[in-house]
This record gives structure tokens, sequence and C-alpha cells, in this order.
């Protein structure tokens, strides 16, 4: 085809209206005629006008965390040990709720988070120390190491996670412990400034489950049913 | 800072804001299509906070366009990542000398959505043999996806056959040879449709377009 046929398939192709053949002729063609190329950018601000005229709707809470979760395995959270006390109380609650908002926690909020974050270590250790103690690696995109340690009879476990991504605004993560096909969630958390690493307490029958999985969600609540592919998996070895 | 001078004792200033709000409107889009640009070249080298600026920016246009095409909430999420996905991919390839970002993500959805309609129509055409073609004035259907005021005034301002062929083109997803036989008329005659139609379109938008270039 000529200059003058293929330029003239321009309009076409901006709509996206060429039959196949006759795109992928042009396309070549684009692919070293810059008066083609200039004349394509003018026709597709006109077609993006037209994009405009379409009703606007809102995409669902989830589409947004699911694309960013697909390209950005390397975006996982960070914690602090005591901040990342989710499930650890009210006062450690209002810890991590200070330490979010990037606000400067008081002295008496100071005092109590230390004591929270002491505690913490001691549940660690007297985890670590107790002869059941099982750990799963939870494996998956991004370069967090995460790890569960659990006690089976004891039902309560904790999740340790490091060099975790933030997961964006207004996002969180979401544990899930999964029996069958129907995951449940335990539990919401965020990510610690820095990087830095974190806990969080799991307390369940793990007997029950034999998955741990890990996914972003709207915060600050999390999702009823996971909206997103999990990040993070581990299997939870049977007793 | 200027909304505290409306309606108080500075009249002037309230008269002189539409001009001098247009001219910071006219400065962020030319500065607005740079940044976008430059998302796009971040982007390409894998800077994730980039990408998620630029959902933030166009997540809700590309939803919103490939749901008008496709009418059905799951497929048009699943295509509007297929859109975003192939944006991160081929961040590497797009070059800002043959048209802005906007230009470039929303062509891409498009595309994206209208192959997603034709693989949907081949479908739905091989259940109901072809019942579509009874309708009696397709285009008029097409055209009440059109709900945006402005673009609906533009496209109202073109002659009866160049909206037509434009309407199913770009919101129907037909293709040239497809129009030209649901209409009757020679695949040429379509294509000059399309072509004057895009034409007259542009210059329907052209004070817009000089007012913003940078």
């Amino acid at each position: 085809m000529t200059h003058k046929e293929l330029q003239e398939l321009l309009p076409g192709y901006a709509l996206n209206a060429l039959a196949p053949d006759e795109a992928s002729v042009l396309e070549a063609h684009l692919a070293d005629c810059v008066l083609c190329q200039r004349e394509l950018a003018a026709l597709r601000e006109v077609t993006a006008t037209l994009a405009q005229g379409v009703a606007i709707v809102e995409p669902p809470a989830g589409l947004g965390a699911r694309i960013l979760g697909a390209v950005a395995p390397a975006r996982l959270p960070r914690v602090s040990i005591p901040r990342a006390w989710v499930f650890g109380g009210a006062a450690a609650a209002v810890a991590i709720f200070i330490a979010a908002a990037g606000v400067s926690l008081s002295l008496n909020h100071r005092v109590i988070a230390l004591r929270d974050q002491v505690a913490a270590q001691e549940r660690i250790l007297v985890l670590l120390a107790t002869p059941s103690v099982r750990s799963v690696a939870l494996t998956g995109t991004g370069q967090a190491s995460v790890r569960l340690l659990y006690a089976p009879e004891r039902q309560e476990g904790i999740l340790v996670a490091a060099n975790l991504d933030d997961p964006g605004e207004g996002f969180v993560y979401q544990l899930w412990l999964i029996a069958g096909q129907e995951p449940e969630g335990a539990g919401v958390f965020r990510s610690a400034p820095d990087r830095r690493p974190l806990m969080v307490p799991v307390a369940a029958d793990f007997t029950r489950y034999s998955v741990i999985a890990i996914t972003i969600e709207r915060g600050p609540l999390g999702a009823r049913r996971p909206t997103t592919p999990p990040i993070l998996v581990g299997k939870l070895k049977p007793s | 800072m200027l909304s505290a001078h409306v309606g108080g004792p500075f009249q002037s200033v309230e008269a002189a804001l539409p001009l001098g709000l247009r001219g910071a409107l006219m400065e962020s889009a030319g500065e607005r299509s740079r940044g976008e640009d430059n998302l796009i070249a971040r982007i390409a080298q894998a800077d994730t906070d980039a990408f998620e600026t630029l959902y933030q920016e166009y997540g809700r246009a590309v939803y919103s366009l490939v749901l008008a095409l496709l009418r059905d909430r799951q497929a048009a999420q699943e295509v509007a990542q297929e859109v975003f996905l192939a944006i991160w991919r081929g961040a590497r390839d797009f070059d800002p000398q043959r048209g802005n970002a906007r230009g470039w993500i929303l062509s891409l959805a498009h595309h994206k959505g209208v192959d997603a309609v034709r693989r949907q129509r081949v479908r739905a055409n091989q259940a109901l043999d072809g019942a579509e073609a009874y309708e009696p004035d397709f285009s008029s259907t097409v055209l009440r996806k059109v709900e945006g005021e402005q673009v609906r005034r533009q496209l109202l301002a073109l002659s009866h056959e160049h909206r037509e062929a434009i309407v199913l083109a770009y919101y129907g997803g037909y293709t040239q040879q497809e129009i030209a036989t649901r209409l009757g008329v020679p695949l040429g005659t379509v294509k000059t449709r399309i072509r004057d139609g895009l034409i007259r379109l542009r210059s329907l938008l052209a004070p817009t377009s000089s007012e913003t270039a940078p």
C-alpha cells in the first residue's frame, strides 16, 4: 500500500474499527512514518474526548488493589514490633492508630506501647519455648519474609513479618485461615514505617485449617471475603 | 483563597474570577499532560508508586469506558485489569511524540474494550443467530451510551451520517466493514464518513485544544 492509502486507514484505526489485517499493516507503517504518527496523535485527542461521553461509574473497591497486587509483588509492608499489635487490646490499637496517623504519642501512650511491646516479645519467647511450636513460611510475591509461629494445642500463634511494603493508602493486609474452600478472616494489619519487622498475634484452632494466606484489602476493616488474589500463602502442617 | 472574595466587598475580583480560574486550568492541563508522560516513563522503570498514581488518575475513566462498551460489570473489571497490565508492560514502548499519555491510555482501554465486545458478540450471535440485525435503528440504541452532555452536544452537531458512523464504531465497537454491511452502504462510504466526521469533530473541539496546548 502507498503512504496515502495507509494514511487513509488512520481514522478507522483511531476508532479501533479496522479489520485485523488492515490494522497490522498500518501498525508496521506507523513504526517509521512520523507524519502518520502525528496524525494519529491528533485523531486520538478526538477519540479521547469521545471516551468522556460515557457514564462515569466508580470501579469496585477491590479492583485497584487487584491490579496493583498483580504488578507489584514487591509491595509488601513492614511494621515495628509493638505497633503492629492489632489484636493485642485497646491500648495497642490506640498506639497503632496514632502511629499510623503520624501523630507523636503522649508519654503515657508511649509507656503503654512499650509495655505492650515487651509483652508481645515475651509472648514470642513463650511460644518459641513451647515444645510443639511449628513454623510455617508464607511465600509468594515480594521480598518480605513472613512466617507464622504457632502452637496448635495452645491455639495461639504469631505472624512475624519483615521487610513488608506499605499496602498503599487506604489499604490493609488481611489474614485468612482457610479450611476447605472457605477463607475465614483472621484480622487485618498495617505495615510499620521503614519496613520494620512486625508481629501480628493470631488466635485460632489451627488444627481446623490447612492454609494461611494474606491479601491486600480496603482498609480499615478489610473484607468479608478475599477480593484479591493472595500475595502470600503458607501451608499449615496437619497435626 | 479565591472563594473568600466571592460575595465579599471585592466585586471586581469576583468579576475577574472566571478568567483567572480559566488561566489556572489551562496551565494545569498542560502541566498535567507533561506530568502524565513522566508518570509513564516512571512506570517503564517498574515504579509501582507511579503506577498506583496512574490508576488513581485513570481507574475510573478506564473502567467507565469498558463498562459502557461491555455492559457487564464482571467483564468490565477483567478488561480494566487487562488495560492496566498492558500499560504496565507497554510503558516502555510509549512514545510521547505519537500523542500524549491520556490519548494512549484511553485508546488502549477502547481497544481492549472493543476486542472484548467482539468476543462477546461472537458468542451472542452464535446463540441468537443474528437477532440483533433486526433491530430497527441500532445507531440510536448505541447513542444512548453517550451520557456526557458536552460530548453529546458535539456529536449532535455532526450530520446524521457522520454521527451514525462514529457512534457505531466508537461506542458500538463495530468495524467499518460491519457498519457498511449493517447500513447497506459501500465500505468506502463508511470510511469517508468516519474520516470526515472525525475531522469535523476535531474542529468542534479545536477551541479547547488550542487553549490547553502548552
